[in-house]
C-alpha cells in the first residue's frame, strides 16, 4: 500500500485534477460526461509493490473489460465483464455477476493517467498509466471460473 | 584415511577372506548365543530370503580395523567357526559419495555367504556370538507388484476415444489415453477430467533430459520404438568390454544395471579378486533382460516417458514436447522374468539387491526412483520395515539425502511407491514408509479401483485404470509400451504384438505421480527455482483433486471374472470404506505447476471474518493446522487465529497489508496407533492481502 506521502501527493493531484475538471466545467459543463467516458477507453497499467500487485486493465468502448492481475507470485489471472460510467463514477461486474468491490471516482492527469479513487474508501486511490497489455500477459493467463467442479470438469485456473 | 583408500581397503577384504574353517559347531542352541541372536538379528527368521547368505553391520572398531588393512585378521575371528565362500561389502561406495554413506553406516555393512546346507539360523547365531557384530539382517525376498491385470490392445480395434479432437500430440493411441485426456467418452462410467491433468501442463514443460527416472523393475525394451531415445545411456562406459570404463562401481553398465541374482554377482566379483584379477567394480552376470515376463518396466517407463510427438504409439506424462526433450529413463532391474511353455513368472528381488540399485541410482544422476514393487509382509509400522529392512532403509535415505542430489531444482532426490494391489486397508512397506511417496489407483470415474491398497501409509492417488469385466473391451485399464514384438517366446496374447498392451494397477498409478513430478521439477528448473525434497513433495501432495466427494456413500461394482456381456463374479465394494483413505486427492500436473509457478495472493476485506475456499490450495476435506508468523500477523492486523471450518480458511484482518498463512497436515498416518505407519506431514503457504473492499471472486477492481 502506498505510503503516506505518497497519498498525500495523490491527494494534491486528485485535487488539481478537480479544480481542473471544475473549471473545465464552466467552460464545457455540457460536453464533460462524454468527454470523460471516451477517455478510458484503452489499456491500463497499475503495479504496488507492497501488495506484489501487477494489474492489466482494459476498457473497451462496448462497456466489456479485460482484467489480467497478478497479486504475489504466479501467473496473470484474467477476469472479464463490463463497466459503465455515470459523471466520474466508474463501476461494472464480473462476467460471473459479481459486482466489483467498489466503484470510482475518476480522474485524468493528462491522457495517459487515470486515477480512480474507491468510494467506498476514498483514502484508497490507485494511479493507472496508459500502456498497452503485453501480449505475453493476454497469452500466457488463466482465466478464473466462477468455481471448481471437477465434476463438470471446470476446475479453476485452466488455460483459456 | 583417505576416501579412495577407504574403498580400496574395505574392497580388498574378498581377496584376504578365504579363510575357514571346517566344522561348524552348532551353537544356536546355547541360551547366551540364543539372546544374542535375539538381540542382534532384525525381524524373524524366515523363509522368504536368500538361502546361504547374510547382511550384518559391524562396530566402528572394526571398520577402523579394516581400513588399516586388517582386513584377514577380521575375517578369520568373525569367521573362525563357519566354511564361508565370500565375504565383502554390501554396497560399493564410490569415493565422491563416502561422507554420505557413512552417514547412513552403509560402510558397515557386509554381506557373507555360506553353503545353503548351513541353516541360516546356525550361521546367524554364530554371527551374533562376536561382539564386533552388533546387527544381522536376513536378505529378504521382496515381491514385484504384479499388474492387476495385463491385456492385449488391438489397433485395428480402436472403436473408442477418451479424447479425440484437439489433441497436441501426433502420436496415434493418444486418443485412447484417458489417463491423460479424459473426455468422459471413454466409457459409460468415466467422468471428463478423471486424469492426471497433463494437456494444461504440457503448454509449461513436457519434460527435461536433464532429469532421469530409474525404474526399479523388470528390465525396460530401451529398443523400443517409443522409448529408444529416452533411455538414459551411460556415456562413460564402453558396451560389453567387461571393464568399469567410468569408474562407477559397475561395469558395462550402459542403460543401467541389472542388479539380479546378487550372490553370482558376487562370486564372480570375489572369484575375479582370488585370481587377482584388477577388477574393482561389481559385474553382473546378467544383462539388462527385457524380454521375459510381463514387460512391466517397460509399460511403466512408457507412461512417464514415451517419446511424445514422435508420431508412434503412445504419448507419456514426461516424454517431452515433440522435439525428444522429455525424462530419461535408467533401468534399474531388480526382478527376473522367466517364460515357461507360456507363462510368465518373476522372481523376487532381494533386499541387498534393492539396496545396491538405490546406491546405483543416486550415484548416477537419478532424482526419482520410480517402484513399483513392495514387500507383501503384513508390515504396519515403520520400526518393523526400518528393523527388518535397514540395509534397505539406509540406502533409501542416501538416495534421497539432498548431498546426492541429482537436479539443480530439487534438494534431494525422491521416491515413489506403489500402494499395493491386495485391496487391503493398508499400504505395504516400503512405500508406507514415512519418506516415501505410496500411490494408491483410481479409475476413469474418479473412484478407487477395486484392487487398490488404501488406507494408513497411502500418499496420493492417481490413474491406474481397472477392468469392467468383459472380454476384448480393456479400453478403461492403462494403455503404455509393452516389451515388443521382437521379445522371445512371449506368453500368448492372442497374437498381440505387445508393442503396446493395456495393464492395470497400483503399479501403473504409481508412474503417473512420477511423471508428474518430473514435469514439476522440469518446470521449476524452466522458473529458475530450486526446492527442497519436502517442498516438493507439499506441493506434489497439495496440488490435487478432491476424491473425496465421491466416496461419501454408495458402492462401485467390482469385476473379479470376466465375460462378453458383464455377466461375471463381480463384488459390490462401499465406497466410504475409501473415504479419506486414498490419500490427498487425485494428483494434478496443471495443478502442480501452478504451485510451482507461485499462488497468487488471496483477497480479503479489512474488518470482515473472511472464508477461504482451500480446493486452489489442497484437498479441503483433510483436517489442518494453521500457523501465521509474527511479522505476518502484524501486517494483516490479525487479532485471532485463523482456523479452517468446512473446508475453509477463515481469517479476520484488521489493517490493510500482506502476509503469509501456512496449513499443515499429515497423510497416511495411521489414526490407530500412535507408534504405526507414520504418515508424511505436509504444509502449503497462502498468502493475503487485506484491502478495505474486494471483489468476492477475487478480482482486483
Amino acid at each position: 500500500m502506498k505510503s503516506y506521502m505518497m497519498k498525500n501527493t495523490l491527494y494534491s493531484i486528485i485535487l488539481i485534477g478537480m479544480v481542473m475538471l471544475m473549471s473545465g466545467c464552466k467552460d464545457k459543463e455540457d460536453v464533460t460526461p462524454v468527454n470523460t467516458a471516451p477517455s478510458i477507453i484503452g489499456d491500463w497499467h497499475y503495479t504496488d509493490d507492497e501488495l506484489q500487485a501487477d494489474i492489466y486493465v482494459a476498457f473497451n468502448s462496448t462497456g466489456a473489460f479485460d482484467l489480467y492481475q497478478k497479486i504475489g507470485e504466479g501467473r496473470h489471472r484474467k477476469y472479464t465483464g463490463n463497466w459503465s460510467m455515470e459523471g466520474n463514477v466508474l463501476s461494472g461486474s464480473y462476467s460471473d455477476d459479481t459486482a466489483w468491490g467498489s466503484s470510482y471516482n475518476v480522474t485524468f492527469d493528462g491522457d495517459s493517467k487515470m486515477i480512480l479513487t474507491a468510494t467506498e474508501d476514498s483514502r484508497e486511490s490507485y494511479t493507472y498509466s496508459r500502456e498497452s497489455i503485453p501480449d505475453e500477459i493476454r497469452d500466457g493467463s488463466v482465466e478464473v471460473k466462477a468455481s471448481c467442479d471437477i465434476l463438470n470438469s471446470q476446475p479453476q485456473y485452466r488455460w483459456l | 584415511m583417505t576416501m579412495k583408500r577407504f574403498v580400496l581397503t574395505t574392497a580388498v577384504l574378498t581377496i584376504l577372506v578365504s579363510c575357514v574353517k571346517e566344522n561348524l559347531e552348532t551353537t544356536s542352541g546355547d541360551p547366551d548365543t540364543s539372546t544374542l541372536l535375539s538381540e542382534k538379528l532384525l525381524g524373524d527368521i524366515r523363509e522368504q530370503a536368500e538361502e546361504g547368505a547374510l547382511l550384518f553391520h559391524v562396530d566402528e572398531q572394526t571398520i577402523k580395523l579394516i581400513e588399516e588393512g586388517k582386513g584377514k585378521e577380521v575375517a578369520e575371528e568373525l569367521f573362525a567357526d563357519i566354511r564361508i565362500k565370500s565375504f565383502m561389502p554390501a554396497i560399493p561406495i564410490v569415493p565422491k559419495n563416502v561422507e554420505v554413506a557413512r552417514k547412513y553406516g552403509l560402510h558397515k555393512w557386509f554381506r557373507v555367504t555360506f553353503d545353503k546346507d548351513i541353516p541360516i539360523k546356525e550361521a546367524a547365531s554364530l554371527l551374533a556370538g562376536k561382539p564386533q557384530v552388533k546387527a544381522i539382517q536376513l536378505n529378504s525376498y521382496i515381491d514385484p507388484i504384479e499388474p492387476a491385470g495385463i491385456m492385449p490392445f488391438y489397433p485395428a480395434l480402436m472403436t473408442k476415444s477418451a479424447a479425440s479432437a484437439d489433441l497436441p500430440f501426433n502420436d496415434p493411441y493418444l486418443a485412447l489415453q484417458w489417463n491423460l485426456i479424459n473426455d468422459g467418452s471413454i466409457s459409460e462410467s468415466a467422468i471428463a477430467g478423471a486424469d492426471a491433468g497433463v494437456k494444461d501442463a504440457w503448454r509449461l514443460t513436457g519434460g527435461d533430459p536433464g532429469i532421469t527416472v530409474a525404474v526399479f523393475d523388470l528390465g525396460v525394451n530401451y529398443l523400443h520404438e517409443d522409448l529408444k531415445n529416452v533411455v538414459w545411456t551411460n556415456g562413460n562406459e564402453i558396451r560389453a568390454n567387461g571393464i568399469d570404463d567410468d569408474g562407477n562401481g559397475f561395469v558395462d553398465d550402459i542403460y543401467g544395471f541389472n542388479f539380479l541374482d546378487i550372490p553370482a554377482i558376487t562370486e564372480e566379483y570375489v572369484q575375479n579378486r582370488m585370481d587377482g584379477t584388477p577388477v574393482e567394480a561389481i559385474r553382473s552376470i546378467h544383462t539388462i533382460d527385457w524380454s521375459a515376463g510381463s514387460g512391466h518396466g517397460t509399460h511403466i517407463s512408457g507412461i512417464i516417458a514415451a517419446e511424445n510427438g514422435n508420431g508412434k504409439g503412445i504419448s507419456s506424462i514426461a516424454g517431452g514436447t515433440g522435439s525428444n526433450d522429455g525424462v530419461r529413463i535408467m533401468s534399474c532391474q531388480i526382478f527376473k522374468a522367466q517364460d515357461i511353455n507360456g507363462a510368465s513368472y518373476t522372481y523376487k528381488a532381494s533386499d541387498a539387491g534393492c539396496a545396491l540399485a538405490f546406491i546405483y541410482a543416486a550415484d548416477n544422476g537419478a532424482c526419482i526412483a520410480q517402484c513399483s514393487y513392495g514387500n507383501t509382509d503384513i508390515i504396519t509400522d515403520d520400526e518393523t520395515y526400518t528393523q527388518t529392512s535397514r540395509l534397505e532403509t539406509a540406502a533409501l535415505r542416501y538416495f534421497m539425502d539432498p548431498a546426492n542430489s541429482n537436479h539443480e531444482s530439487l534438494q534431494g532426490n525422491m521416491a515413489i511407491f506403489a500402494a499395493g494391489n491386495m485391496g487391503n486397508p493398508y499400504s505395504i512397506y516400503p512405500a508406507a514408509f514415512s519418506d516415501c511417496i505410496s500411490v494408491t489407483a483410481i479409475g476413469c470415474d474418479w473412484l478407487p479401483a477395486g484392487y487398490t491398497n488404501y488406507g494408513p501409509g497411502c500418499k496420493i492417488a492417481a490413474p491406474g485404470g481397472e477392468w469392467q469385466g468383459i472380454y476384448g473391451e480393456y479400453s478403461t485399464c492403462i494403455l503404455s509400451t509393452g516389451k515388443g514384438s521382437q521379445a522371445p517366446n512371449t506368453p500368448a496374447l492372442n497374437g498381440d504384438n505387445h508393442n503396446y498392451v493395456y495393464m492395470f494397477g497400483t503399479s501403473m498409478a504409481c508412474p503417473h505421480v512420477t511423471g508428474v513430478t518430473a514435469l514439476g521439477i522440469a518446470y521449476a528448473k524452466k522458473l529458475g527455482k530450486t526446492f527442497t525434497r519436502e517442498q516438493m513433495t507439499s506441493m506434489l501432495l497439495t496440488s490435487v483433486n478432491d476424491i473425496d466427494c465421491f466416496l461419501e456413500s454408495g458402492t462401485k461394482r467390482y469385476y473379479t471374472t470376466g465375460s462378453y456381456d458383464q455377466s461375471g463374479d463381480y463384488e459390490e465394494i462401499p465406497l466410504n470404506r475409501y473415504y479419506g483413505q486414498m490419500g490427498t486427492g487425485a494428483v494434478d500436473a496443471w495443478k502442480f505447476l501452478m504451485a510451482i509457478e507461485g499462488v497468487p495472493s488471496v483477497q480479503v476485506k479489512v474488518g470482515e471474518t473472511s472464508e477461504i475456499p482451500l480446493e486452489d490450495f489442497c484437498n479441503p476435506s483433510g483436517i489442518y493446522e494453521v500457523y501465521a508468523d509474527a511479522g505476518s500477523k502484524a501486517s494483516l492486523g490479525l487479532e485471532s487465529e485463523p482456523f479452517i471450518r468446512n473446508g475453509a480458511l477463515v481469517i479476520r484482518c484488521t489493517k490493510t497489508g500482506a502476509g503469509k498463512v501456512t496449513i499443515s497436515s499429515s497423510v497416511g498416518k495411521d489414526p490407530g496407533r500412535d507408534d504405526g505407519i507414520g504418515g508424511m506431514d505436509y504444509s502449503r503457504e497462502i498468502s493475503i492481502v487485506s484491502r478495505p473492499f474486494t471483489a468476492t471472486n477475487g478480482g482486483w477492481l
